[in-house]
């Protein structure tokens, strides 16, 4: 048992004791003074709150102070994102930034809007893609699209970012599908591995090894070339069918009214923290899609998004 | 406690004053039931029709709503059935002494006291902060149950203290949870 | 991999040290009114970031069988419940307390805990790919299937009348549907209330319903002395309550590993459904929440089987069943373990060390839980000036700690209002928490299965599983009714 592994044991079962030193240096006024709130508008243990549980984890050494981590689910992440954006921006919380939010803008005027926000980088992005069974009725997209039956869709929940991706191709392909929500991104895996729903769009990281058993046919991905994991799979156009690329993504936002000092600080170990290849190695276990763009990038990519979802969720029938 | 089951040996007691008497307060609950039945129901039948009418927002509270609204009236009926079966007072009729009189009020005066300060403790934490507040309420309740002597209210203060420094030290230092905040803390 | 090895794998100071530490974790976490399992692991996963896999899993397998046993300590002794299969608990755990026998209490569920979680980890080790595929089978059709077998427990935790078993229960169900819809756009029953649109969060109802509803009883109790009992008597399991409990806990466990198996399935239900059937089974139904040890020991079997069980969609499949697995689910991965056909295929390196961690952590939970249960069950003799600010704040610090709203503190307060109501007018709080835990599994599968079938309803008879589930419904249903008929029959002839 090395040293780092006794210290872990340490806190663990010190669990009331060795946790009271933490957090209440304060006193200066050189950012950061005292601990950072990392808000993650999900419950705790989903792929998101790990992602942002691990980024947290390695911006501590990057920031040199504690990153507390802060699960305020509800609301499809509304909730957590509607607390961030009331925050003192003192840069002492931050919070988790996924795809959802362009949801809840667009099907929600009073869900925070994008420009409450200070988009500071964006970590993570991962291309969807389709599935169907190997020995389901449908065997390719072509047989998806010219089905002379209902064909139902698996999704992660009501208006979610696999909903919208199949919500995309039904669109450009002019039919409608039946979607059928599942409890997260588990259950729609179970029920497509079970044949209960013919295809489901979801990312890749989950479904990878039922590809390679032979139980699922990964069919096209939702970009504009293909991914570098999967350079077999063609993309949408590839197949002759005009699917916008479509993907989900992770980032970290701050509330508006940054300091400029402190803005700057932040971002630059908000990138250090990217950088370091502790956190690469990590992240790569965890199967993230590391992809960095900066604030400008960021902001950009999703103000470009935001109409292309609202018009999408307004075709799936699902604004108001 | 709520004695179980559609059992014998549970079958209906009308002797006790509770189940028996004083019908008004007995209709609280499956009135309220009923209430909350209808406005659900009417509630259901009022969703936007949308183009998934297949899975319409209001066809299983609705189903549901109307159950409720059933088994309501039917334990409203129940209860003026087994009214009308008691020919007779329930229990024999004693003399309440004024002891038991006072006693009684004490213990009436106790539980208002007991649900109102609930009551203020969710309202006022917010504002207060969780210490404060809790430490008040703790302290409060604690005394209601002690001598009102000198002993009796030290001994509340560091039981409601005590109390406030395990939930501290316990959720918010200890494991890092979530603790009410409050505008003055 | 051969035995030998697996034991070499596990039987060194190192592992040992973390299976210990994660029991502990785990009970300490679980006395804890409103800190469930998934939080306790959620809480810790950081800490397993730097450790090796089967270090990491050790732990958290640990705290997951610690924290499902020890919730009941409070449920038994405060009557306020760690987590929502708690509610079951309560059901027979305090009126044993209530009648000094708190240690007897204590023991038989840490007794009920450990034999659950071992059976349920032998049919893990045993049974983790056939059982898999049972986990496959299931539709929405076979969701909504089980969901109607489970609201057929109403049955064991009614009170003396039906409608007002049905008031509860259809009660409880239409509080689960407060909230934004699960499949269309639309918020319901708010009635302008931005904040219900998140619904009616479950834990926090239940503390209210349980916990805070007895507060308000006590202190309106007329003659209340100046603490509940003065004994908890003995804590080990006698030989006479061992053999009395054995068919309890068996078919518990049994019921436990099924439902924990099916995603979504929870300790909550299990131990409902658990708990409805033994009752059906005993030969003393009349003790059933009058302090039956049955009852106890059924419930707490059940939710400690729902530990293994909940670890064969996991492992075998890559799924996890409840959010417990799904926090595990991460931590593997954060350890770049992809659990799923290909770990079991990898010739099992990780996974047999691991289910023999599990046995042990199971041995060893019993052993520290003995050891502990006398002081534990002791809270049961605090006097009421401290038990009763007691239970009044951990209600509002348990309700508050999952989520950190303002909000919860009133969905608490609230239904202590009705719980206290209710317990008042024998409406059973019970069946209310059954429909709170049943009513999303019905509502969900039931339109699930509607989409699927594009509105024919003949979707939830046509498939085998589903059917034969909906006949054990109804057959169950009207065979206890006709039982009871008849048991009330004999009564009034014997009384006449």
């Amino acid at each position: 048992m090395n040293t780092r592994q006794k210290m872990a044991a340490l806190a663990v079962v010190g669990l009331g004791l060795s946790l009271t030193a933490c957090g209440t240096a304060e006193g200066d006024s050189t950012y950061p003074s005292g601990a950072v709130e990392l808000v993650i508008p999900w419950d705790a243990g989903g792929s998101s709150d790990l992602a942002a549980r691990l980024f947290g984890s390695h911006l501590e050494d990057a920031l040199g102070t504690t990153v507390t981590a802060m699960n305020i689910p509800g609301a499809n992440g509304a909730q957590g994102w509607a607390d961030l954006a009331a925050s003192e921006p003192d840069g002492n919380t931050i919070g988790l930034i996924t795809y959802d939010i362009l949801t809840n803008q667009a099907m929600d005027p009073s869900a925070t809007q994008l420009d409450e926000l200070d988009f500071l980088m964006q970590f993570e992005e991962q291309p969807l893609a389709l599935y169907v069974h190997s020995e389901g009725d449908f065997q390719s997209v072509d047989e998806i699209v010219e089905a002379d039956r209902q064909v139902t869709f698996g999704t992660s929940g009501l208006g979610g970012v696999f909903h919208q991706g199949a919500g995309l191709l039904a669109q450009s392909v002019d039919r409608e599908f039946s979607y059928v929500p599942f409890d997260g991104s588990g259950g729609q895996l179970t029920a497509m591995v079970g044949q209960h729903v013919d295809a489901i769009v979801i990312s890749p990281t989950a479904p990878q090894q039922y590809v390679e058993d032979g139980t699922l046919l990964m069919l096209a991905v939702f970009a504009d070339e293909r991914s570098e994991a999967f350079p077999d799979v063609p993309t949408f156009q590839e197949l002759g069918y005009d699917v916008p690329a479509h993907s989900s993504f992770r980032g970290i936002a701050a509330p508006k009214g940054l300091d400029d000092e402190v803005r700057t600080t932040l971002v630059e170990a908000l990138k250090e923290t990217y950088d370091s290849p502790e956190f690469q190695t990590k992240a790569e276990d965890l199967e993230l899609q590391l992809t960095y763009l900066d604030s400008e990038e960021f902001t950009g990519q999703l103000n470009t998004m935001a109409p292309t979802v609202a018009e999408l969720l307004t075709n799936l029938g699902l604004t108001e | 406690m709520p004695t179980s089951d559609l059992d014998p040996d549970n079958a209906l007691d009308t002797t006790d004053p509770e189940a028996s008497g004083q019908l008004g307060w007995q209709l609280v609950l499956p009135l309220g039931f009923l209430v909350v039945g209808t406005m659900i129901l009417v509630a259901s039948t009022q969703f936007p029709d949308t183009a998934a009418a297949v899975t319409a927002p209001g066809l299983y509270p609705g189903i549901v709503s109307v159950v409720l609204i059933v088994a309501s009236l039917l334990s409203i009926g129940e209860l003026f059935a087994v009214r009308r079966r008691r020919t007779e007072p329930a229990a024999p009729v004693t003399a309440v002494t004024d002891e038991e009189r006072r006693d009684s009020r004490r213990t009436w005066a106790r539980a208002v006291t007991v649900t109102v300060l609930s009551a203020l403790y969710v309202v006022v934490t917010p504002y207060a902060g969780f210490v404060v507040t809790t430490f008040l309420y703790c302290f409060a309740i604690s005394l209601l149950l002690r001598d009102r002597s000198v002993r009796g209210v030290v001994g509340a203060a560091l039981i409601a203290g005590g109390l406030v420094a395990a939930a501290y030290y316990g959720f918010a230092v200890g494991l890092h949870a979530p603790l009410p905040k409050g505008v003055l803390f | 991999m051969d035995f030998g090895q697996v034991l070499g794998e596990v039987l060194n100071p190192a592992s040992m040290l973390w299976i210990m530490v994660g029991v502990l974790a785990g009970l300490l976490v679980g006395v804890i009114p409103g800190l469930t399992a998934t939080v306790a692991i959620a809480l810790l996963v950081p800490l397993t970031f730097n450790l090796d896999p089967l270090h990491s899993l050790l732990m958290l397998t640990g705290i997951f069988s610690g924290s499902m046993y020890s919730n009941s300590i409070t449920s038994i002794t405060l009557r306020t419940p760690g987590n929502p299969a708690g509610a079951v608990t309560i059901l027979d755990g305090y009126p044993l307390a209530l009648r000094g026998e708190a240690g007897r209490a204590v023991g038989l569920a840490a007794w009920a805990s450990v034999v659950g979680g071992l059976l349920s980890v032998i049919a893990l080790t045993f049974l983790a790919p056939p059982l898999a595929s049972i986990a496959l089978e299931f539709s929405p059709a076979e969701y909504f299937a089980v969901g109607l077998l489970g609201l057929t427990t109403v049955i064991a935790v009614s009170g003396r009348s039906v409608p007002r078993a049905v008031v509860a229960t259809a009660f409880g169900l239409l509080i689960g549907t407060v909230g934004m819809d699960p499949l269309v756009t639309q918020s319901r029953f708010t009635f302008g209330q931005r904040e219900l649109t998140t619904g009616i969060p479950f834990l926090p109802a239940i503390i209210g319903l349980f916990a805070l509803a007895e507060v308000f009883r006590l202190a309106g109790e007329r003659h209340l002395g100046s603490r509940a009992v003065a004994t908890i008597g003995r804590v080990l399991p006698t030989r006479q309550d061992l053999r009395r409990t054995v068919r309890p806990i068996s078919l518990g466990s049994v019921i436990g590993i099924l439902v924990g198996i099916l995603p979504g399935g929870g300790g909550a239900m299990a131990s409902f459904l658990a708990y409805g059937e033994s009752k059906r089974y005993s030969r003393h139904p009349e003790e059933y929440g009058k302090g039956s040890i049955e009852g106890l020991t059924a419930a707490d079997s059940a939710n400690n089987g729902v530990t293994g069980g909940a670890m064969v969609p996991l492992l075998t499949l890559g799924i996890p069943g409840d959010a417990v697995t799904a926090v595990m689910l991460g931590a593997l991965m954060v350890q770049g373990i992809q659990p799923g056909p290909r770990l079991f295929a990898g010739g099992g390196d990780l996974v047999y060390p691991l289910f023999f961690g599990m046995f042990l952590a199971n041995i060893l939970m019993f052993v520290v839980a003995m050891a502990l249960a006398k002081p534990l069950a002791s809270i049961a003799m605090v006097p009421y000036s401290i038990l009763l600010p007691g239970i009044a704040m951990f209600s509002f610090v348990g309700a508050f700690a999952a989520t950190g709203r303002v909000y919860d503190l009133w969905v608490a307060l609230a239904f202590g209002f009705i719980g206290y109501l209710m317990n008042k007018f024998d409406y059973s709080i019970a069946a209310v928490a059954l429909g709170l835990i049943l009513g999303p599994i019905i509502e969900s599968n039931l339109r699930r299965g509607l989409v699927m079938s594009g509105g024919d309803w003949s979707i939830f008879v046509s498939r085998p599983i589903s059917l034969g589930v909906i006949l054990l419904a109804a057959a169950l249903l009207v065979f206890t009714v006709v039982q009871q008929r008849r048991r009330r029959a004999n009564a009034e002839f014997l009384v006449e």
